[in-house]
């Protein structure tokens, strides 16, 4: 186990959005999108990456125009004649099989996992001002029970931001919470266990700051305000990131939060490493400790993640995702979680995914077979 | 048509007039004609305008060699001097003011690049021979670039034939080796089986390193190998049917092997990261004790098994770093490995 | 026979030949960066008696590229290279590390102070411009601008005499 964290931890250390795409020289999220943190509705500078350095050209006739291929990036097929406001729709969904090839266990469902409405309104020079907007279905956790009354149409994202310098903004509403490396994967280990998913989002401040070579961030946040009160995540959050040999990016983060239930600390190293031509890497290490309220009883959790993208050609990525995750530190055992998968942008507006995740669990009181999963996910947006 | 009169034009100070026969020649595009004329008396007094008409022809008929010959013999019978003087100031790293040297001399330099040139393309695989020819032609888009003659052109057919020299290098494999040392971690079944035939299936799940390497050939695009590893490591096992037998378990148990098989990948990047497959078998060892409970034994044979598996590496330089992935065919266990090699 | 071996002294010289590359390292705001390569630069870079001199090294603006083919059209056209299709660089001297010359691009002459060291056959110079040095338009795209400051380097072979 300690040769397995010695090893995620040498590639730590050394050399929604997507993060890998510092492997095109793309170091902050704020080159293409609105939240300086990534994720959510992309800028029209993002449109056009999408549409001219990440989408293949299959369906495009040949020879490939560049310029009409970012002309056509805009909402409506087509360069947006007025400057203040911009509009997305994305959807994403996949088939997930459970235990394939099992004739007893085999287990397949499609499941919507995300159908948005966005917009942003944006004034000033240079877009200072934003109000991002983000309605749309958000599925119930499996672990919620059948029957429960909880609508699953609900706003994502609602906040309003503003660039007092192009280095620093201050942003306010419901945003994901600031923390670590924000991998696509919501059920990866290293956003579950800090409860920084995709459903994790919190009404908050939030403070950005870009220096000539590092970047980070600050947050206070009071929970979500649709939950109820006494289930809110209250705390504050920091995250801070370095260029190094001026195309990686060396970073850690810490979360504090509680509600009347539970305490929750978290912190992370992570390391995204540009590998050019699109190709990187992509590490993280962290502790969670959770402390359920009224009990002197508090556990600390460690995940790990390393996920690498290799890029053949233009539209293409293959990947491997290893992830680790401790329940304890205090025991020795711990979960392996390995897949590869292979990522298709079709176009600009069309991602094809593949996902094959193994699970191992390795204890020292028990052995027991390793699961399988795979999933078939089509992200469309406009 | 347009071109070769344009040729012709810069030869007509004090050019002999062309036979009549090569003239008509060349208006009805009959350059077999022209050629067989030459072929017959190479060594003929001819004019230079009759060996223009006879270049072009020659290029038309793509006899590269003979063009260049010709090319040459055009240069040293009427721009020697020209020839040697600029030749002498590329030597000494000169500035060279191309209005110096008359338009028919960087025509002719022309000719002999891109006759150069269509020879290199014509081969198909890299030799001696494609290093001797690409000499020349270096040197006469050196010439051209100095002469700034048709740059833009001359530029553009440079990239493609160096392309072209560039896919007749890539395509040749060289023999490569590497070291690697993996983490890795793998299952293994067993069986409980009671004195009354009852039986228990168990999992050992294993973890441990595996130390070895690879050798194979690489071009460009390809690598074929075979790799091979010591394995060691150790694992545990617990029974769950807690209805045959309580209470057994084992932690630690050592497990060694080996595990050896062929590979082929693609190199998809100019850093030479690649992804491919893997058919390696496994043989490791591992012995669970048999419980106290009398009555019970394990049945676990040392195990030979076959693996199709993933492989991935982002090489840095000689060193890289490694993923494997694999599924053990026609079982359910997977074996996978993390871990660093270096190329020597 | 005469012309194969005048050639044969040519090659002797042009057989030393390393890669030549020019690289220009360009910042991007709000974040990231890029390069862009060529692998063309042209001209004689001669070492006398431990000073180099060039009388003329230049380079075809639409030989560089940044990885992103759009990028590379917007390169170009950011340069002015229809213009101006080459960036020149012309009466070099440099000596123990250091040296000038100047550098034409879009027109506009400068000197430039240049750091170098000698590698094999070739030698690695840096340089540090400002693109408005150069009556440069300040380069944006959507809302992603470039740094005005930008760091060159190049390698290129030389002769010795």
């Amino acid at each position: 186990m300690n040769i397995l964290l010695l090893l995620l931890t040498l590639f730590s250390v050394k050399a929604s959005s997507y993060s890998n795409f510092i492997g095109h020289g793309y170091t902050s999220c704020l080159n293409c999108h609105f939240n300086p943190f990534g994720g959510g509705p992309l800028n029209d500078y993002g449109r056009v990456v999408a549409a001219t350095a990440i989408g293949s050209t299959l369906l495009v006739s040949k020879p490939v125009d560049e310029e009409k291929l970012a002309y056509m990036s805009g909402f409506l097929f087509r360069k947006p004649k007025q400057n203040w406001l911009r509009t997305q729709l994305n959807y994403r969904g996949f088939r997930v099989v459970r235990n394939p090839g099992s004739t007893e266990n085999e287990e397949a469902k499609w499941i919507n996992m995300q159908a948005d409405a966005r917009a942003v309104l944006k004034f000033g020079e240079n877009d200072k001002f934003i109000t991002v907007l983000n309605f749309g279905y958000a599925p119930l956790p499996t672990s919620v029970p059948e029957g429960t009354e909880s609508s699953e149409w609900r706003s994502r994202e609602h906040y309003v931001g503003y660039r007092f310098t192009p280095k620093f903004g201050l942003y306010a509403g419901l945003m994901d919470k600031v923390f670590g490396i924000k991998v696509i994967e919501h059920i990866a280990f290293s956003r579950v266990s800090p409860q920084v998913t995709q459903n994790d989002q919190t009404h908050g401040v939030t403070a950005h700051y870009i220096g000539e070579s590092w970047e980070m961030g600050a947050q206070g946040f009071v929970g979500n305000l649709t939950q109820d009160e006494d289930l809110r995540m209250k705390g504050g959050s920091f995250t801070f990131e370095k260029t190094t040999f001026g195309i990686h990016r060396l970073g850690a983060s810490i979360k504090s939060s509680e509600n009347e239930y539970l305490k929750l600390l978290a912190y992370s190293v992570h390391a995204r490493l540009n590998l050019k031509e699109g190709s990187a890497i992509l590490t993280e290490l962290g502790q969670t400790n959770k402390k359920p309220e009224n009990t002197t009883d508090a556990t600390t959790e460690r995940f790990g993640l390393l996920q690498t993208y290799l890029r053949p050609w233009r539209g293409t990525y293959f990947l491997a995702n290893i992830e680790y995750f401790n329940r304890d530190i205090n025991q020795d055992d711990y979960t392996v979680r390995w897949g590869p998968g292979l990522q298709y942008f079709m176009g600009q507006r069309i991602e094809l995914r593949f996902d094959l995740y193994n699970t191992r669990s390795f204890a020292l009181k028990s052995s027991t077979r390793d699961s399988w999963m795979y999933l078939l996910q089509t992200h469309i947006w406009f | 048509m347009v071109l070769i009169s344009l040729f012709l034009s810069l030869f007509m100070v004090s050019a002999g007039a062309a036979s009549s026969g090569l003239k008509q020649a060349i208006k009805s595009k009959n350059y077999q004609q022209i050629s067989d004329t030459y072929q017959k008396d190479m060594q003929k007094n001819y004019s230079r305008e009759e060996l223009i008409i006879i270049s072009y022809s020659l290029r038309k008929l793509k006899f590269f060699r003979q063009d260049i010959k010709l090319n040459i013999r055009i240069i040293n019978k009427h721009y020697s001097a020209k020839h040697k003087k600029l030749l002498n100031s590329i030597k000494r790293g000169d500035s060279i003011d191309g209005d110096d040297y008359p338009e028919a001399l960087k025509v002719l330099y022309w000719n002999l690049f891109t006759s150069y040139g269509e020879i290199i393309k014509g081969y198909d695989e890299d030799s001696k021979l494609v290093e001797a020819d690409n000499k020349y032609f270096t040197l006469f888009s050196k010439i051209l670039s100095e002469l700034e003659f048709r740059e833009g052109k001359v530029d553009k057919y440079n990239d493609a034939i160096i392309a072209h020299r560039q896919y007749l290098t890539n395509k040749i494999f060289h023999f490569k080796k590497s070291w690697s040392l993996l983490y890795v971690s793998w299952q293994q079944d067993a069986t409980l089986k009671s004195d009354s035939g009852e039986e228990a299936g168990l999992i050992v799940t294993n973890k441990g390193f595996c130390v070895g390497g690879d050798v194979g050939y690489e071009n460009y695009l390809y690598h074929f190998y075979f790799d091979g590893c010591l394995l060691y490591g150790s694992g545990g096992v617990k029974n769950n049917d807690q209805d045959l037998i309580e209470n057994y378990q084992q932690s630690n148990v050592p497990a060694y092997g080996i595990k050896a098989g062929p590979g082929a990948s693609i190199i998809v990047s100019s850093s030479k990261s690649r992804i491919g497959i893997k058919l390696p078998m496994i043989y490791s060892v591992q012995k669970l004790t048999t419980p106290s409970d009398p009555g019970f034994s394990i049945d676990q044979d040392a195990s030979l098994t076959f693996i199709g598996s993933l492989y991935s590496r982002w090489q840095f330089n000689k060193w890289y770093f490694q993923t494997e992935f694999g599924k053990y065919l026609k079982q359910e266990q997977t074996f996978w490995g993390l871990g660093i090699g270096k190329e020597f | 026979m005469k012309f194969i071996l005048v050639m044969a002294i040519i090659f002797a010289s042009l057989s030393s030949f390393a890669e030549e590359k020019v690289t220009i390292f360009v910042t991007m705001t709000p974040a990231g960066s890029f390069q862009a390569v060529s692998k063309k630069p042209k001209g004689n870079l001669i070492k006398e008696n431990g000073l180099f001199t060039a009388d003329k090294i230049s380079v075809s603006i639409e030989s560089f590229k940044t990885g992103i083919d759009l990028r590379d059209e917007h390169f170009w056209k950011h340069m002015q290279s229809s213009k101006n299709p080459k960036a020149t660089l012309t009466g070099l001297k440099a000596q123990g590390g250091k040296g000038v010359a100047q550098l034409e691009v879009n027109g506009v002459k400068k000197p430039v102070t240049i750091s170098y060291v000698e590698k094999g056959p070739e030698v690695l110079a840096k340089f540090k411009l400002k693109a408005s040095d150069f009556s440069l338009p300040k380069a944006e795209y959507l809302g992603v601008g470039v740094d005005n400051d930008v760091n060159v380097e190049v390698s290129f072979p030389y002769k010795t005499r």
